[in-house]
Order: C-alpha cells, then structure tokens, then sequence
C-alpha cells in the first residue's frame, strides 16, 4: 500500500464517506509489514474527517487495532477550553476525542448541525525493544455539545499506545449505538 | 526520489534526520539537526525521549557548528491547569514544566514544527518560531500521570539556527528516537 502523488497533493491511503451508519469506522492505516516491519522504521499518518453519532449525547472514541484485529491499550489525555479538568486514562483500549458529550441535532440536514470534525496526526513506530517506542500522536478537534449553547468545543488530545506491535487500523465509533462521517487516511512521511 | 537534500519515496517524505538510541543512562543530551531548507520553510521533529531519572525535558537550539547557542522567548502551558511558563528571554525551552517518568513504557512523546525565516535584523524582520506538542508521563505518579504541554516561542538571537539539543534537565538521556521531515520549503 504504498502512497500515492496526485494533482493536488498526497492521496488517501484510505477513505469512509457517505451516510451509512456504521457500528465503527474503520480506516487502513499500514498493512502488517508497511513500509517495513523493520524496527527502526515509521510512518508519520495525518486522519482527518467530520462525524456524528446516530444518537444524540455521545462520547466519540478511537482505537487502534493490529492487523489481528486486536485492540491496543492506550494512554491519553483530552483537555478542552471550557474547564481546567481533564479525561484521561493510563489503560484503556479506547481513546477520547471528547471531553463533552457529542450532539447529532441536524447533523444530517444542516450546515450548522451538530457533527465532529478532527485533525488527528499519528507517528507510527511501534517497538518492543530498546529503544522502545509507542504509537503516538494528537489530535485537534471540536465538539458540539447537546443541547447547549456552546456552538464549538475546541478539544485536544494526546496519546500513546502502551501495546507493542505495528497498528494496522483506526476505528472511530460512538459509545453507544452507530457513527456515520466522511474520515480519510494519508500517509505522508515513512521510511 | 530524490531532490537535492528532499526525498521523496513511496511511503511518502523520507526524514532527513533521524536518532535513535538506546544507551542508558550515559548520554547526556541527543542532538538533532531541523534545518536542512536553507533557513526558509517548515519542518517537523517527531519523537520520544525517556530520561534516565525524573526529570524535566529542555531544548536548546544552536547554530549549524553547535557554536553559537540561541536565545529564545516562549510560553509553554499544560493540561489540567490554566498556569503557564512564560519567559521574555531564555537559553533553553521547557517542553514540559514538570518531571517525566523514566519507567520502561513511559517518557516524553512530542511534535515540534519549526518555521525558519532569515532571522536577521533586516525590515520586516523573519523570526524563526516553533510551536509544539507534548504527551508525557509524571514522574512517580500512576494513573492520573498522563499529561500534555504544548507552547509556542521563537528565537531572538540573529543568524543561522539549525540544531535542537534535548537535554534532561538534571538527569541523563536513557532512550530516544527522533525523526526530522521537511515538507515545505522555498
């Protein structure tokens, strides 16, 4: 799956777009041994996209997973600038875009509906031995919280992995119940 | 394929700086290069440094010789407090403000974006500034140590800058992998 170098610029290396509501979504970001299951090589991923939980009033998640489908542990941070407080975990499969619940008013009918759009960079490099290394990475992010009236919750989040081993897919879902959105995937650095 | 110092291959940029090192506690500092654009552009250094004790991570930023250090003014802030670090003139930059944890899986992960100008004393004046962000591990804490710092800064001392040199600030350096890209140029 190597990348490839269009007209305007790099091309996704994976897409999800329309209005199917999914239980996850689900994005390639390495097959097992891309660009090399070497252990001094790396990708450096850049995923961005717009989603909206099915149901009103829903924390948005990620994970990564093997190419075994196995979900790694992550350790993250999300902080937002509506509170000194923060959500974070040192163990847990699932990562936060959100530190507030995530609205779906109009988010399929209107410009101004409630959806979630992120920017989310990933350096992918995992190693299990000396130097050891993580997938890591940050995300930016903004959240349209239920039924207030905070129009954009600017959210940011870091985070690592603590499972070793290469990261083959990002998945995106709801806390409950489907997601749907238009997310890609790009590889723009790696050796 | 490559473009003068620019390679480009079918995983996309290739870094053009990259160290990784696994020594223990006997490394001191780990020095990287971020400028190979001829002093215009942007690049980004990517990585993670695990210091050998509790420590806080500092960068310096150095001309090409590793002679002439630079100064530099900066604010840096962290997550869970509205507090931030803020210096009108400094030798080096706190990444973070707080000591990182040296345990195994743990340390500091980060992005720094570079933007390069001429940085001398000519009208408009074009600073080289940097922006960064920051995930880490408190030192000695558990759970509730996940952390991010993020600031942004610039340097103010004229001339060419074209090193960062990591330093745990009294401690030593035990692991790092470092990358360096360079994607937009001039």
């Amino acid at each position: 799956m190597s990348i490839t170098f269009g007209g305007h610029g790099i091309q996704p290396i994976d897409e999800v777009s329309g209005n199917a509501i999914y239980t996850s979504i689900s994005l390639d970001l390495s097959p097992t041994n891309v660009p090399d299951n070497n252990a001094n090589k790396t990708q450096l991923l850049c995923v961005a996209g717009t989603v909206s939980p099915q149901l009103d009033r829903r924390l948005i998640y990620f994970r990564f997973k093997d190419s075994s489908g196995n979900n790694a542990l992550l350790k993250y941070v999300v902080k937002t600038k509506l509170a000194t407080s923060v959500a974070r975990s040192a163990n847990s499969s699932t990562g936060r875009f959100n530190r507030y619940y995530q609205g779906n008013a109009g988010s399929t009918s209107s410009l101004a509906g409630e959806r979630l759009s992120f920017i989310m960079f990933i350096c992918e490099q995992s190693h299990d031995s000396q130097p050891y290394t993580n997938v890591h990475g940050h995300c930016w992010s903004a959240t349209q919280y239920t039924s207030t009236s905070y129009n954009q919750i600017p959210a940011r989040t870091a985070f690592i992995t603590k499972t070793y081993g290469r990261s083959s897919t990002l998945q995106i879902y709801a806390n409950s119940n489907g997601i749907r959105g238009n997310v890609r995937s790009w590889r723009w650095g790696g050796e | 394929m490559p473009i003068g110092s620019y390679e480009f291959t079918e995983h996309g940029v290739k870094p053009f700086e990259e160290e990784n090192g696994a020594t223990g506690a006997g490394a001191t500092s780990v020095t990287v290069d971020i400028n190979n654009i001829q002093q215009k552009g942007i690049t980004l250094c990517d990585g993670f440094i695990r210091p050998a004790a509790g420590a806080r991570l500092n960068m310096q930023l150095w001309d090409n010789t590793l002679v002439n250090q630079k100064n530099v003014m900066y604010r840096m802030g962290k997550n869970s407090t509205t507090s931030t670090y803020s210096t009108g003139s400094s030798s080096e930059v706190r990444i973070t403000n707080e000591n990182i944890d040296p345990d195994t899986d743990e340390g500091c992960f980060f992005q720094i974006w570079f933007k390069f100008g001429e940085n001398q004393t000519s009208t408009p004046y074009e600073d080289v500034s940097f922006h960064w962000r920051c995930f880490y591990f408190l030192d000695g804490a558990a759970s509730a140590g996940v952390h991010q710092s993020e600031g942004q800064g610039k340097v103010i001392t004229a001339g060419d800058t074209s090193k960062a040199k990591f330093i745990a600030n009294g401690s030593n350096v035990n692991e790092y992998r470092l990358r360096c890209y360079n994607f937009l140029s001039h």
